[in-house]
């Protein structure tokens, strides 16, 4: 397992998407944290401080895409094959890319929150009242990351897998799931990673406190790679 | 030993394989032949674990191959050479595959300079030709020095002198007792290589054997030449021998004995005699025309 961990982190070194995605990363939460620091009314409210603190959630969005590609660029460049011709236990591919990418996750939640520190707290941000939603960032990005790879190995196309995901996260659940039931739309993903990095403890009508949010996100992490996995094993490659 | 038994693949609409059965022996060069759509890369890719068959097994040493301890050890595969990522070096391919299986590093750059790309061993796959990427799927499958090498049309893409450098690297490698099986459409290629050939067909075995065995079967003939040619043709028709000429030549399909003893007894001067074999190339076409002999 571990020499199949050290090839996985090795292919993850040897190209440049991931480093892409990092750097996204560090642009996107340096941006946004500069410009909420430089505004006068941004430290007013709790809420106000745990939402300078969800600029780090741009974390789980990229580490969803990242677990996609690290699973998905397989099929897409047919380096899937050599894969499993090293390593043809299929389910033991599968785990070591969940934890793969729950560590890059991991990784980009670290960066995120640390920039996020290290622009707001000089500005006033209070690391306590923002310490609720910096801890579900740090667990919701590499659950983020591990629900990719199940969904990569499930769609088995990584731009159809992006693709599907976002416009998901920013129609489905914000239009379609609303439209047939209001009370499901805090039991999807979405909903319920942001649940878990709202560092809100308790929930309401419309959404999950920190604790369900996390429960719920942990089972749709789960019910992905299990959907995944199922469907290599089955898969023709 | 590879051993396939009963082997079926049926998808949605088509049958890809139907009870193919045959064995590849140890230390030998196998060909594997078959028309395009006949079920050899499905057949391989069964062999290889990547496709779940419908019926049937086909194993390595009596194991799946999912079940073998250290496949790569036991098994190169040489399949598309197109399961590259095009961003990564050829080298830091080679690293991936060996970081999974164990092996050191010195080995992969060993490799490089064997199948002769030392020299742009850090240049991204991208850049490659199919024929640099045909030996960087070669060096892939020798990583873990395995005893028997699967190959799927690995000439594809080659330029003559890598496919001599091919043959050459096959021969060696079965000289040393070690198993091949090579699925090629390069006929010629497979006569001047292969010990022994399973010819499929529409995923049915039509034949399998020595590559001198099957060409021994299909249909040969005999060339003649003679000064009088048009006589020779008209003894050989009075015998019931179908003949045809051109110039001062007969060709029949009668054995040369034959052929000779008819001229001796019409007094015909014969100034050459020549029985005429089938290449691997006439043999393949005739069995998969006949849809086989067992």
């Amino acid at each position: 397992m571990s020499a199949l961990f050290r090839s996985e982190l090795l292919k993850i070194r040897t190209i440049r998407t991931f480093l892409w995605l990092a750097v996204a990363n560090i642009a996107v939460v340096l941006v946004t944290a500069i410009a909420t620091a430089a505004s006068d009314d941004t430290f007013n409210t709790d809420q106000n401080h745990r939402g300078v603190a969800q600029i780090a959630g741009i974390a789980l969005i990229l580490a969803l895409i990242s677990g996609i590609i690290v699973m998905g660029g397989e099929a897409r460049h047919g380096t899937i094959t050599q894969t499993l011709l090293v390593t043809p236990l299929r389910e033991r591919v599968v785990l070591v890319k969940v934890a793969v990418a729950a560590l890059i996750g991991l990784a980009l939640a670290v960066i995120a929150e640390g920039l996020v520190l290290l622009v707001t707290v000089p500005a006033s941000l209070d690391v306590h009242k923002a310490g609720g939603a910096l801890l579900g960032i740090l667990i919701g990005a590499p659950l983020a990351g591990a629900l990719g790879v199940g969904l990569g190995a499930l769609v088995y196309a990584q731009g159809a897998a992006i693709g599907t995901s976002l416009a998901w996260l920013l129609i489905g659940e914000s239009l379609l799931v609303p439209a047939i039931s209001d009370s499901a739309q805090k039991y999807t993903p979405g909903w319920t990673f942001g649940a878990l990095a709202s560092g809100v403890r308790d929930g309401g009508d419309q959404v999950l406190g920190m604790a369900g949010g996390g429960v719920a996100a942990a089972v749709w992490t789960a019910v992905f790679v299990a959907a995944g996995l199922l469907a290599l094993l089955g898969r023709d490659i | 030993m590879i051993e396939v038994v009963d082997l079926r693949k049926r998808y949605r609409k088509a049958t890809a394989v139907d009870g193919l059965t045959f064995k590849v022996r140890d230390g030998r060069i196998t060909g594997f032949l078959g028309p395009n759509g006949a079920g050899k890369t499905t057949t391989l890719r069964i062999l290889l674990g990547l496709v779940h068959p419908t019926s049937g097994r086909a194993t390595i040493d009596g194991r799946r191959y999912r079940l073998l301890e250290e496949p790569v050890q036991r098994v190169g595969a040489v399949l598309e050479a197109t399961n590259f990522h095009p961003k990564r070096s050829g080298r830091n391919h080679l690293r991936v595959l060996a970081a999974a299986a164990g092996i050191p590093t010195a080995r992969v750059d060993e490799l490089l300079e064997l199948v002769g790309l030392g020299s742009v061993a850090r240049r991204r796959v991208g850049a490659y030709s199919l024929g640099m990427r045909q030996r960087l799927s070669v060096a892939g499958a020798l990583l873990g020095d395995p005893q028997l090498l699967v190959l799927d049309e690995p000439a594809n893409g080659l330029d003559p002198e890598g496919i001599r450098w091919l043959r050459d690297f096959l021969r060696g490698f079965a000289d040393e007792g070690r198993t091949v099986f090579i699925s090629s459409h390069v006929l010629g290629e497979m006569q001047q290589l292969a010990d022994e050939v399973v010819i499929i067909h529409h995923g049915r075995l039509v034949a399998h054997g020595p590559v001198e065995e099957l060409t021994a079967r299909a249909t040969g003939g005999t060339r003649a030449r003679s000064p009088e040619a048009e006589r020779l043709r008209e003894s050989l028709e009075r015998q019931g021998v179908d003949a045809s000429v051109d110039g001062d030549r007969v060709l029949t399909t009668a054995a040369a004995e034959r052929v000779g003893e008819i001229a001796a007894a019409e007094g015909i001067v014969l100034h050459e005699l020549t029985t005429e074999t089938a290449s691997l190339e006439e043999a393949f076409l005739e069995l998969t025309a006949e849809g086989g002999i067992e």
